[in-house]
């Protein structure tokens, strides 16, 4: 639910990127916000734009390849697009943190994770080393590794996926953060160290109180985690609303198609059907389809789809779609009770 | 850890012999012959007690074993050349040579790892471009031109530097032997800082792309930060590799230099040694720079255990 005043808005950022020459339109416009100790879920295949607008939140894009090219980031009310680059040094790791979702290459090989827990600790909270690396064990601790006080001079590598992501979690809540972003931080794991460090999340979140920007492509992982969804394609939001409303009631063809590809046990068993794949790819940035970027892989397109960019309507007091024919398709999932 | 040392000399002292028997057969099957038996002025006679006496009437294996015997008790033999004992010609030598190439690594690497760092840190900026036109140029200037040509501009046109040598005569100083050996560093260091720079920036380029780099910038660390003690630090690994394999050829490929700037070293002294079919002294530097080379790639391997934690020696 969100709360009166956001912690973090985002208001038609577009990011673009050059590639040859030609302008990339990696995220077009997209506007959310997440409130106090709220889950959001960014949604969306690869290429859809969550990841780089995600980046664009840490101001972390690389910038010979582009950059925010329009909109605003409000955090606590204050623009991010417009702090130096000191400004944002300060926030990030700090009111802002960040998970990815390659666990086994996102810690250096050469430190230990106590190290490099520590360093966060060191910049922000400017602890001596000797306080920093007891942060760092407490933190370990915090995320249900054993023997913290050990594993504090453990090597990246001598740790397995599931360990080296909570090793990340435990760097990236180390100074309170009032925001955590967590880009696909599960999706490199098995299914039941998934299981973990969701149920790990969920539990730091209720200690500390964090917001979650959490993205991912697993629509089965947000049910778990996520109090609202936002989905994107091809760089724009196309669907937003609590997680109830999009699972039982989607409105856009996309999101119900999504919804469909996720394998259920209560379904295939009955049913003996193949699992639904959305036909086609996601179109390239570079050549996007006229009007609703979806039309050419939808079932449901009609002539006025090409016609324009649909603007997204509110469905509800907090469901919003960007689809012409809202009115007329019911997608809703029968789920048993 | 002790184990793979003692491994590792075990390998070292088996190749070095195999380094000393491939030299020694190249050596007898030269045509000519020691030197020491091509004075014209000596009788038959006398050719022939001192062909018994140095035992080349011996078969090659036996005359190897001879010289192998000597050198475990020590004995590198005399030079036919000067009448010296070869271990004095080396011990008078070898300091200069590792003091020009120890010289010349170490300008290298303080000239080439920050320039290799910047290029990648702006790669395809001007700054990297300049860099890139100018490390091949450097990469393809012959030393014993590019020596010539320093020694013309600055020693006889200008007259700033000494031409060669390692003193002016009469003076000892430490000033005096720093400005004799500007000339031969800039030369011997300019071809392997162009490689140090490509090859550092390469390193460097390598890491800054991966995810480690981007959570430390995600961590807030400053950007100076990041490029050094994130990317550097694990891009110094495949650097210092770089820098191990470059020691032989500093070492043995002075040669040019030395002769060059008549720097009073091994690579003189081999090129001498090789001219005279000076076979004692050719075996002595050849048994000298190979143990050289060796243990300092011995060194550098331990290095790497050092700088890379996931690289364990047992």
């Amino acid at each position: 639910m969100a709360s009166p005043t956001p912690l973090l808005q985002i208001e038609d950022l577009r990011t673009h990127f050059t590639s040859d020459g030609e302008i990339v339109r990696a995220v077009d416009g997209v506007s959310f916000s997440i409130g106090r100790g709220e889950t959001l879920a960014v949604v969306g295949e690869s290429g859809s734009g969550k990841s780089v607008t995600s980046l664009s939140v840490m101001r972390l894009l690389d910038p010979a390849a582009g950059g925010i090219a329009g909109g605003r980031i409000l955090f606590e009310g204050v623009d991010l697009v417009t702090k130096s680059e000191a400004e944002m040094r300060r926030i990030r790791g700090n009111d802002i943190s960040m998970i990815f979702q390659e666990p086994m290459t996102s810690l250096n090989p050469v430190y230990t994770v106590g190290e490099q827990i520590a360093e966060a600790v060191r910049i922000h909270q400017k602890l001596a080393p000797k306080a920093a690396l007891t942060r760092a064990t407490e933190m370990l601790e915090l995320v249900g590794i054993p023997e913290p006080g050990r594993r504090i001079h453990s090597f990246p590598h001598q740790m397995s996926g599931g360990m080296r992501q909570r090793v990340m979690i435990a760097m990236a809540l180390s100074c309170n953060p009032k925001l955590l972003i967590a880009d696909e931080p599960t999706t490199a794991l098995d299914v039941t160290i998934q299981a973990q460090i969701l149920d790990l999340m969920r539990r730091l979140q209720a200690e500390i109180g964090m917001s979650i920007l959490f993205i991912t492509h697993d629509l089965g992982v947000v049910a778990e985690i996520a109090d609202r969804v936002v989905v994107m394609y091809a760089g724009r939001a196309v669907e937003e609303g609590p997680v109830r409303d999009i699972y039982r009631h989607p409105r856009m063809p996309y999101t119900a198609g999504l919804m469909q590809s996720v394998p259920r046990v209560d379904r295939g068993a009955t049913q003996q059907e193949r699992l639904y794949a959305i036909p086609g790819n996601i179109p390239s940035p570079l050549d996007l389809p006229e009007g609703c970027s979806f039309h050419p892989r939808c079932a449901h397109a009609e002539p006025r789809c090409v016609a324009q960019v649909p603007p997204l309507e509110p469905v509800s007091d907090q469901h919003r779609v960007r689809c012409v024919r809202w009115r007329e398709l019911d997608f809703s999932q029968k789920r048993p009770a | 850890m002790t184990g793979y040392i003692l491994r590792r000399l075990g390998e070292s002292i088996a190749l070095i012999l195999v380094i000393t028997i491939f030299t020694f057969a190249l050596i007898s099957s030269a045509p000519g012959g020691p030197s020491i038996l091509l004075d014209p002025n000596m009788s038959p006679e006398d050719t022939a007690r001192l062909r018994t006496l140095y035992g080349f009437d011996r078969p090659v294996y036996e005359q190897y074993l001879l010289w192998l015997w000597q050198v475990l008790q020590g004995n590198l033999g005399f030079s036919f050349g000067v009448g010296r004992p070869v271990s004095e010609l080396i011990a008078s030598a070898l300091p200069a040579t590792l003091l020009l190439s120890g010289a010349a690594l170490l300008v290298a690497a303080i000239i080439a790892i920050p320039l290799g760092i910047l290029a990648a840190v702006k790669r395809n900026s001007w700054i990297d471009q300049t860099l890139t036109t100018v490390s091949f140029f450097g990469l393809s200037l012959p030393v014993f031109w590019y020596g010539l040509m320093l020694i013309i501009l600055f020693a006889v046109i200008l007259r700033w530097l000494p031409a060669g040598g390692m003193f002016t005569p009469g003076q000892n100083s430490i000033g005096n032997l720093l400005l004799h050996l500007i000339l031969p560093v800039v030369a011997l260091s300019t071809s392997i800082m162009a490689e140090l720079v490509r090859y550092t920036r390469s390193a460097m380029i390598g890491v800054l792309r991966q995810d480690y780099v981007r959570t430390a910038r995600a961590k807030g660390v400053a950007e100076p930060v990041v490029i050094t003690r994130h990317a550097f630090r694990t891009a110094m690994i495949p650097v210092v590799t770089l820098l191990g394999m470059l020691i032989p050829r500093l070492v043995g490929g002075a040669a040019v230099t030395e002769s060059v700037f008549s720097w009073p070293g091994m690579g003189r002294l081999a090129v001498s040694a090789a001219f005279n079919q000076d076979y004692p002294t050719i075996m002595g530097i050849t048994l000298v720079i190979s143990v050289v080379v060796v243990v300092s790639n011995l060194i550098v391997d331990l290095l790497y255990a050092k700088l890379d934690p996931r690289v364990s020696y047992s």
